[in-house]
């Protein structure tokens, strides 16, 4: 896995401009924008889509069969994309924290308390990115998952809708279940988020594995 | 070290029956047209395809269950894939150092060198030789006992190529345990390899024979229709309507050389003995 991670390290390397120029957009967001949430999701979202960048460069120019000839294992290959996404998407979380921090320090002398409350919603975005893209890119490839994620969406909103229905025939009430998840303390709150994000993210390594295993290059 | 029996995989009307084996301190040869199978059965002996029948067994074991140990031991060049052009030669080097226990960094990058690859310049802006040999580069530095070798000289001048081909004897100097299975549509390439060759031509071996053998037994002779009416047809493989009457592939060229002393006799080529059995007909 160490190799696949430093093949993955070094193309990442191959775009340090566009590194670059994301911490520059980072640095001028954390200084003019108040809502940190949103930097926070931007950043940590966008680290993370690299994982999704380096399938595609796998992909490129019919690689994924030299690269599946090589000492590896489809389930060490899909190890290291989850890996890799979790330790990129990672680091730009600390980044967004650091320049978060630094930035309210510098305004208001103290580290806020919606600081800290974005950076614990933030982690389930990244989750939930990786849980979803990466079965899909491995799946489809980089163009028609593009597709298969509009799909997923469009299903998963069909599906929402339908389900109100239903709990509403059947007497349910969705909307005050809403209610009693919001109006428990913050902190367990986002506990169960975070909690069933690293559920489902189990569910889509194993799902991944399994679109590894029946593939063929 | 591989042992390939019955493979079967179809792709639309294309099905491919394959059976081969590479001994120890062997170089074996799989010669045939663009899209005979040769490709297949590379990917089916790597694990990167599933056969519907058949058995392969690399190094000893059932191809399902080769472990990434055992998968150190193979040194593989693919002719339509590699590692990714954006990468360069120290990329390569610290990569394979971490794939490859016994990868040998400093060699590699010294050989790199000495065959002229630049180190720091992504693989993308190499020409078609400096891909070449940079494919085998990597396939020999890791002390691989087996080598698969798909079209290792596709695309590359006689110079590369012999260049090429001489990394691949110095290679099989240094362990007489190691072997490769190489294919080629260049068997000029293979006869100067080469121990013996599998033809395979639609998906099916075709013919197995040592390279020796193909030289110094096989023939094809020029007959006019009286000479041919007249041939002993019992050592004749295959026959091809001409303009001047019949050439007739034979692997038993002294026979026909002793008893039809006027006859026309051309020595056996690989390539002749391809044509020969893909377009003549059997008696």
């Amino acid at each position: 896995m160490k190799g696949l991670l430093l093949k993955d390290w070094k193309l990442l390397l191959h775009q340090k401009n566009f590194f670059l120029m994301l911490m520059v957009i980072a640095a001028f967001l954390s200084s003019s924008v108040s809502n940190a949430s949103f930097l926070f999701t931007y950043l940590t979202v966008v680290g993370a889509m690299f994982t999704l960048s380096t399938i595609s460069y796998d992909e490129f120019d019919n690689g994924n069969v030299f690269l599946f000839s090589l000492p590896i294992t489809r389930r060490g290959y899909a190890g290291e994309k989850y890996l890799f996404g979790l330790l990129l998407g990672g680091g730009w979380y600390l980044i967004s924290f650091l320049l978060t921090s630094l930035s309210s320090f510098w305004k208001t002398g103290t580290l806020s308390l919606e600081i800290l409350e974005s950076a614990a919603g933030a982690l389930p975005s990244l989750l939930l990115l990786l849980a979803l893209m990466i079965p899909l890119q491995l799946k489809f490839g980089s163009e028609k998952s593009r597709v298969a994620l509009l799909l997923a969406v469009g299903a998963a909103v069909v599906l929402a809708i339908l389900g109100e229905k239903l709990a509403g025939s059947l007497g349910l009430d969705p909307a005050a279940a809403l209610n009693r998840a919001a109006a428990m303390p913050l902190w367990i709150f986002l506990g169960l988020i975070l909690g069933s994000s690293l559920l489902l993210l189990g569910i889509s390594y194993g799902i991944s594995v399994r679109i590894l295993e029946k593939k063929e290059f | 070290m591989l042992k390939i029996d019955h493979l079967k995989k179809q792709y639309g009307a294309f099905t491919l029956d394959c059976s081969l084996e590479v001994p120890p301190g062997r170089i074996t040869g799989l010669v045939g047209q663009n899209g005979a199978g040769k490709s297949t059965t590379f990917k089916a002996a790597l694990g990167l395809i599933f056969p519907e029948g058949g058995s392969i067994r690399v190094l000893g074991r059932d191809i399902r269950t080769l472990t990434r140990e055992d998968r150190q031991k193979l040194g593989v060049v693919l002719s339509d894939s590699g590692f990714s052009g954006y990468l360069n030669i120290k990329d390569l080097a610290s990569i394979q150092k971490n794939l490859y226990e016994t990868f040998d960094a400093p060699a590699f990058l010294a050989r790199a060198e000495a065959f002229g690859l630049p180190a720091g310049k992504q693989i993308k802006t190499f020409s078609t030789g400096m891909k070449a040999k940079l494919k085998v580069l990597c396939a020999l530095s890791h002390q691989a006992k087996l080598l698969l070798l798909d079209e290792p000289t596709a695309g590359l001048d006689v110079i590369a190529r012999d260049f090429v081909l001489n990394l691949l004897r110095e290679y099989m100097e240094e362990d007489e345990e190691r072997s490769i299975l190489i294919s080629s549509h260049i068997s000029g390439d293979l006869e100067s390899l080469c121990d013996d060759v599998y033809l395979i031509h639609k998906g099916t071996i075709l013919l197995h024979e040592d390279t020796d053998r193909f030289l110094s037994h096989y023939g094809v002779i020029k007959a006019d229709p009286a000479l041919y009416a007249s041939l002993d047809k019992e050592h004749l493989l295959r026959v091809k309507k001409e303009s001047y009457g019949y050439r007739c592939l034979t692997d038993q060229r002294a026979f026909y050389a002793e008893n039809y002393p006027q006859a026309v006799i051309e020595k056996g080529s690989i390539d002749e003995v391809i044509t020969m059995m893909i377009q003549g007909e059997t008696i």
